[in-house]
């Protein structure tokens, strides 16, 4: 930017602010939700192999249906990096691989994380994602991260 | 079963509309650019001339989910190096026996290496294209049945297919050569064991081919004029030809990937009846670091083609034994027997050192360079080449 040093100076402590109040934002937590009458037990590897598609029915016997958020917002890319343990990327060419040799179709993607709650509160066989700060109470959370 | 619990049941079946097929359309596609450095040769149809065409092409997905775990895919997929023409590569319906077994009936593909389900798909892989020794079989799909089993034993993801399949094409012509196209059938079983466990890939897999046939129209003639001399058992023709010979294909693999690296090494062998076929043995390692968007990567193999000599063999002892005279007039075919049996020789190696960037979330930028040599026929060959691949 094309500012006198002294104006830079002052904008120093603002960009820091702004900065620090993005930040609880840019690191959200993320909770994993499924319907309340849902009691299987889901760890942190189950939930990596749900979205990889190789785990498909919970504990209790019920046929898994999991929920994506929409590619590029916020939760989802904290839930690829944190959870899957993936770049965009690699998962885009994971999911290639699957889905143009026959052997699976990525999660179905929701557009926000209040349909999500409401399908996965009115659905024992979903299971969604969303930031934890928007949970609902009709929603059982299995894990935080 | 209480009666809210079936009612729940009822309705989570209901949540996907079966009266009209959910169809989802998925496609990719790879533009390739590559010219061979050499002037005066060509390495896998490449020239010196920038070619666009010889490994670009784009498919279309449609796979229409049908409710209760029945589903029909079709994929259109039209290749640069087939004037663009579309082919039906994979078109089958599919069936979720259970949530582990799913049956397959169809076009689908003979996937006999780590790559072969995938290998159009450039945007899966670090290559423009997976090493073309191991991965240029003549059968790359077939129509047929398959199982294919997933589960998760403790820790570790098993996969396992079986798969019957059938293949007959008018118009083969082994990858990189100039031999005319002629026709080529096959029929097999194939059997795929895939593991991974934390990080660590390992596979195996076993093509029994029981029957197949190159009716290549030089050969069959050769064929035709050892029969004509009156000297030779019908023998030395069959071990000359490729018909009705059987095969074993075996593949192993091993991948290692930490996220930031990863190691992958394959071999492969192809087990034929005698034949102016060879037995093949290729191996491959390759290693890549990521690093941002940004993956570079190495990769060093070697490709042997030996002979099999029976044909000329048991030529050899009724020409030697033959007068003079006789022994010049027979000479031409006792050296094209030779020749043909020959023609497959190889004992290469190369590397190929390449990046990818992945600057767009659905496409990826790939350049690379491959050095190739061979001893025999001896020649050495370098290819530069730079693709755009796309998933959508």
């Amino acid at each position: 930017m094309n500012l006198p040093k002294t104006t830079k100076k002052l904008l120093k402590p603002v960009g820091l602010s702004l900065l620090l109040l993005l930040s609880p934002w840019v690191q959200a937590e993320i909770a994993v939700v499924v319907h309340p009458s849902n009691a299987s037990e889901i760890t942190a590897a189950d939930i990596s192999r749900i979205y990889s598609g190789k785990l498909k029915t919970f504990a209790n016997g019920g046929t898994i249906v999991a929920l994506d958020q929409a590619e590029g917002s916020p939760v989802r890319e904290a839930f690829v990096k944190q959870i899957l343990n993936k770049t965009e990327s690699q998962l885009k060419a994971y999911w290639s691989k699957l889905v143009f040799s026959g052997q699976g179709q990525p999660p179905k993607v929701v557009d926000s994380s209040a349909e999500i709650l409401n399908l996965v509160a009115a659905n024992p066989n979903m299971i969604g994602f969303v930031d934890a700060a928007e949970v609902t109470p009709n929603v059982k959370v299995v894990g935080k991260f | 079963m209480r009666k809210s619990t079936v009612a729940l049941g009822v309705l989570s079946a209901l949540y996907i509309p079966s009266l009209y097929a959910n169809v989802e359309i998925n496609g990719f596609a790879s533009i390739v650019a590559g010219s061979s450095l050499s002037d005066d040769k060509s390495y896998y149809g490449y020239d010196k001339e920038i070619d666009f065409n010889n490994d670009s092409k784009v498919a279309l997905q449609f796979a229409a989910d049908l409710g209760g775990g029945l589903r029909a895919t079709a994929q259109v997929l039209s290749r640069g190096s087939d004037d663009y023409s579309a082919e039906f590569e994979w078109a089958y319906i599919s069936y979720d026996i259970s949530d582990k077994l799913m049956l397959m009936a169809g076009r689908q593909r003979f996937n006999l290496y780590k790559y072969s389900d995938y290998i159009d798909v450039g945007y899966a892989y670090h290559w423009i294209t997976p090493p073309r020794g191991v991965y240029s079989l003549p059968f790359n799909s077939g129509e047929g049945v398959g199982l294919v089993y997933s589960d998760i034993w403790g820790n570790t993801e098993v996969g396992l297919t079986y798969k019957y399949i059938t293949t007959s094409v008018s118009d083969y012509a082994p990858v990189g050569s100039s031999t005319p196209p002629a026709p080529f059938s096959a029929k097999g079983h194939i059997m795929n064991f895939n593991f991974i466990t934390s990080g660590f890939e390992y596979g195996l897999n076993v093509g029994v081919v029981t029957d197949f046939s190159y009716e290549l129209p030089a050969l069959l003639g050769l064929g035709d004029a050892i029969s004509q001399t009156g000297l030779f058992d019908q023998q030395v023709v069959d071990d000359l030809l490729a018909i009705d010979d059987s095969a074993l294909l075996i593949g192993a693999n091993v991948k290692y990937d930490a996220g930031k690296w990863f190691v992958l090494a394959e071999y492969t062998r192809i087990d034929v009846d005698p034949s102016s076929f060879n037995i093949q043995d290729s191996a491959f390692v390759s290693a890549g670091i990521r690093y941002h968007d940004f993956t570079f990567h190495l990769t060093y193999g070697i490709d042997k083609g030996d002979p099999q000599y029976d044909a000329y063999d048991a030529m050899l002892p009724v020409y030697n034994a033959l007068p003079p005279a006789n022994q010049a007039a027979l000479a031409p075919l006792v050296m094209g027997t030779k020749a043909a049996l020959e023609a497959q020789q190889e004992d290469s190696s190369y590397y190929i050192i390449g990046t990818r960037w992945d600057f767009h979330p659905s496409a990826a930028l790939k350049l690379e360079y491959t050095n190739y040599s061979n001893d025999k026929p001896s020649s050495d060959e370098q290819l530069l080449s730079m693709a755009i691949d796309l998933v959508f």
